[in-house]
């Protein structure tokens, strides 16, 4: 008797667990890769479904991972949209045919600059990288918070210095392009870069990996991007945020749609309020450091920006010339 | 001569064949297990050599050229197997010291538990773990190396940084090969030596050395292959200037969308994976069974050491084991406060964080390992059953195969997956089941083992008994065999349920928007800011699994089932 009953239950287990392995998201339910990490994703996800009922499903990925995924799914695509990361992620996605176009309702109030002609992505969000750097290794050193690209070759950060893998991250990608900027040309820019590769403790997988080690002083400084420096520098770390007076690359964060996606409805709902100022004064609320795109939002007031030096990245020219850019990066610079 | 034995074989091939005919139900089951082995874990196999060496509908070793033609890559190949040896090498002696103490010195029961505890939590502890601990102790600015003993710029970031969290996360492996070779070793040898006048140390290096050195062999390769499919330890330790194959591959495929390259990368990992294999059951394999009969040493004989060894090596193992206890404690501090390494007010922020976001990847991970836990059990003592008690063609190409898995590193399971379930005909990907079926075709290699093991100790009569009286194949098993191999099945359950909670390198690339893991949850914590969520998960996996193995146990116990020491298989 309890043998058989028993084995009622382990069968009844069995079926409830399997009706959940196979059961499917309801209609109402946007899929999203994002490349924002979580903290600040997940604000903007709740946010959006407090207003319209409208569930999002995502999973995080950093901006290399979700091209070489949504390139991979092609012919099956998984996901209705990419949101957040840098723009010239979208614009390499735009050439491989992935991407759809959509101009959001509203989206006269981005400027032009930062949104594609076509409507193949939108911006939503700039982001420059910055020098983070830690004070009580700079007193040890006697030093002042970096100013120049040129300062990161000091000796003293021999080792010391963390920053992101191009390869996997649009962080690392927009630094080589900030270096290209600041030091004139391209090679000057590698003879640099192998410069400064001496000083590199690690190379991290994502573009804000380094940013703690800098906060808890395995490393001394790095080049981030700010948004995720403003985070460190929230969570108590005691940390500093300068800018390269030579220049550095603002990255434009965009959202799209993914041609062929499930629930371009919902997408699309989506992106208008993301263009919105309602929306974009969010970030400040949520302690996004992310500068918005609509000039009638909120900024922030973590974000201080006074004597930095940004430039607008030519985003077709850095679709051109990313892949290259970083096979380059690759092979002279860490190539050995 | 070599005509008669063809004549055998055909004879004997015949003899199979009409057991098959005469067998519907085995017949059935072993062609259905076929369809499941090509599905699972040849095509993709296929699909992955398909991606490295087939170039425009032509075989070309382009991809796999270019590879090489990266320095960088070279070195990655290098670093590995460097990093390979010196893991079995030096995890190896740890094991051997660490069985050897518990097994032939007279330490009280407490310190054996305290040595065994030690060598449990780096392997049940999901991955990155121990990597962010040891960074957290030992980087440039870690609590042992600058807090207390005030080092400046050490650096971690390298050989040695992988190199340590290898070692201790594989030296438990060793340790559980060891300790059952040495509490078997037959003392009447080492009786003799002692009559015949050999010191301690000359029997010791003579007689007990010698007997466990199959044991040896055996873990010196299993950590090798560790080592070698590693992916988590280097991800974090490895820092700029130590490249490993399984990260160059990973990093190929997300950072450079190629996914040839990858493939590429992944052979060269393959290759030195499968000689192991090969060496492993040509070599290994056949000797592991030496000195079963006997009388064997129960723990605590003393003889060998004499107190002051004794006592030696217990302080060893103990620093040892305080080390690893330390590590594992500074994971639990750093889920305990706001910011690790700079703010340590106490919260439980973080805890609040993996209970409302990390809510889903929890239920999903439940889900798919609950699910994982029974097919591959089942499928577990199926194919163990087959490939030791039926006579069929293929049988030993059965088991070969239902190894091939579990062998080769999870990174090129991973990708074999992605690219043969991505599109039709099997689309499973972006579901649970190219998740469960992952686990598995990959884990489910303990419960098969365990079942051939057990089956070898139990005479064939009992079931042949039970056909001659009319039982078909399927009442036999049901009645007969079921029972006897509950332990062994047992164990297949629990190393299924411990490899769903913590793998991350066959799954890293199979997860979704629907599905996600704990696992690749930890590994983003590690990689982006939030170093809280990740010790918060992994404190919240070691739990799980604790839980779980305390119930699997339980049940074990109440049924009357003697105890399979299943952790031993982990890899």
């Amino acid at each position: 008797m309890s043998r058989s009953r028993t084995t009622v239950l382990a069968a009844a287990l069995l079926g409830i667990l399997l009706l959940a392995v196979s059961g499917v998201g309801g209609a109402s339910v946007l899929d999203v890769y994002s490349i924002w990490p979580e903290s600040f994703c997940t604000p903007m996800f709740q946010e959006f479904t407090a207003k319209t009922g409208i569930k999002i499903n995502f999973v995080r990925h950093s901006s290399g991972e979700v091209l070489a995924r949504i390139i991979a799914e092609k012919d099956n695509p998984r996901v209705g949209m990419v949101f957040g990361g840098p723009a010239d992620t979208f614009a390499a996605a735009i050439d491989e045919g992935v991407l759809e176009p959509y101009i959001p309702a509203g989206v006269r109030a981005i400027p032009e600059k930062y949104r594609h002609p076509k409507g193949y992505y939108t911006g939503i969000a700039l982001n420059p990288i910055v020098f983070l750097s830690n004070r009580s290794f700079l007193a040890d050193n006697k030093l002042k918070a970096p100013s120049s690209w040129n300062d990161l070759l000091n000796p003293a950060y021999r080792q010391q210095l963390q920053m992101a893998d191009a390869r996997t991250s649009g962080t690392g990608v927009n630094r080589i392009i900030s270096t290209i900027f600041a030091m004139g040309s391209e090679d000057a820019a590698y003879k640099y870069m192998k410069e400064l590769d001496k000083q590199v403790q690690v190379y991290t997988k994502s573009g804000g990996g380094g940013t703690v080690p800098v906060g808890t002083r395995q490393a001394g400084a790095g080049v981030f991007f700010l948004v995720d420096c403003i985070l460190t520098q929230q969570k108590g770390y005691d940390v500093a945020i300068t800018f390269p007076k030579e220049g550095s690359a603002v990255a434009l964060e965009a959202c799209a749609l993914i041609k062929g996606g499930k629930n371009h409805d919902l997408a699309k709902k989506f992106m208008d309020w993301l263009v919105t100022a309602e929306a974009q004064s969010l970030y400040a609320k949520h302690g996004i450091g992310f500068m918005p795109t609509n000039p009638d939002a909120k900024v922030s007031e973590l974000i201080d920006v006074r004597g930095a030096n940004f430039v607008d990245v030519d985003l077709q020219w850095a679709a051109d010339n990313r892949q290259r850019l970083i096979d380059r990066w690759v092979t002279e610079v860490l190539g050995q | 001569m070599s005509s008669t034995s063809a004549i055998m074989r055909r004879e004997k091939r015949r003899i199979e064949l009409a057991n098959l005919a005469r067998d519907p139900v085995l017949l059935l089951t072993v062609v259905l297990v076929w369809v499941a082995m090509f599905i699972f874990i040849l095509w993709p196999l296929l699909k992955l050599m398909q991606a490295a060496f087939v170039d425009k509908g032509h075989l070309s070793a382009k991809a796999l050229v270019s590879i090489l033609s990266r320095p960088n890559n070279r070195l990655a190949l290098r670093n590995s197997l460097l990093l390979g040896g010196l893991v079995a090498l030096i995890g190896t002696a740890l094991g051997y010291l660490f069985a050897f103490t518990y097994t032939r010195t007279n330490i009280s029961a407490f310190w054996r538990g305290m040595i065994d505890v030690a060598c449990l939590l780096p392997l049940i502890s999901p991955p990155f773990t121990l990597a962010l601990a040891i960074l957290f102790a030992l980087g440039p600015r870690g609590l042992i190396t600058y807090g207390i003993l005030g080092l400046k710029n050490v650096n971690l970031y390298g050989l040695q940084g992988a190199l340590l969290a290898e070692v201790l996360t594989y030296f438990p492996i060793a340790y559980l090969t060891l300790r059952g070779i040495l509490a078997n070793v037959d003392l009447s040898m080492e009786d003799a030596a002692f009559s015949l006048g050999a010191s301690r140390l000359r029997v010791f290096l003579t007689v007990t050395l010698p007997l466990t050195i199959p044991g040896i062999a055996n873990a010196l390769l299993v950590l090798f292959a560790s080592s070698l499919a590693d992916f988590a330890s280097p991800l974090i330790l490895s820092g700029a200037r130590f490249p490993v194959l399984p990260t160059q591959a990973y990093l190929q495929i997300t950072g450079l969308y190629d996914m040839k390259g990858g493939a590429a990368l992944c052979f060269l990992l393959l290759v030195p994976s499968l000689l192991i294999f090969a060496i492993q059951r040509q070599w290994v394999g056949k000797r592991s069974y030496v000195t079963i009969s006997g009388k064997s040493a129960a723990s605590g004989d003393g003889r060998l050491a004499p107190p002051w060894v004794s006592g030696l090596l217990l302080a060893l193992c103990l620093a040892i084991s305080a080390f690893v206890f330390f590590l594992y404690g500074s994971i639990l501090f750093g889920s305990l406060v706001r910011a690790w390494g700079a703010n340590h007010t106490f919260t439980l922020e973080n805890y609040r964080y993996v209970f409302t976001f990390g809510r889903k990847a929890i239920r999903d991970t439940l889900i798919i390992a609950l699910t994982a836990m029974p097919i591959g059990g089942i499928y577990g003592i199926l194919v163990g059953y087959l490939v030791s008690r039926k006579s069929f063609p293929g049988r030993s190409a059965m088991e070969f195969v239902s190894m091939i898995n579990y062998s080769l590193p999870g990174i090129i399971v991973g990708i074999g997956y992605l690219l043969a379930f991505n599109n039709p005909p099997i689309a499973l990907a972006g579901t649970a089941w190219i998740l469960i079926a992952a686990y598995v075709f990959r884990y489910s290699a303990t419960g098969i083992r365990a079942t051939v093991a057990t089956l070898h100790q139990m005479d064939p009569a009992i079931e042949e008994a039970s056909t001659s009286l009319g039982a078909g194949t399927a009442v036999t098993f049901r009645k007969i065999t079921v029972p006897l191999i509950a332990p062994a099945f047992f164990a297949g359950l629990e190393i299924m349920f411990i490899r769903a909670m913590t793998a991350i390198s066959a799954t890293i690339f199979l997860i979704s928007v629907n599905w996600t893991l704990i696992t690749v949850r930890i590994l983003e914590g590690a990689t982006e800011l939030e170093l809280g969520h990740a010790a918060g998960f992994s404190m919240l996996v070691i739990a799980i699994v604790f839980i779980t193995m305390g119930i699997l146990r339980w049940i074990m116990r109440r049924a009357g089932m003697s105890e399979y020491s299943a952790v031993a298989q982990i890899r």
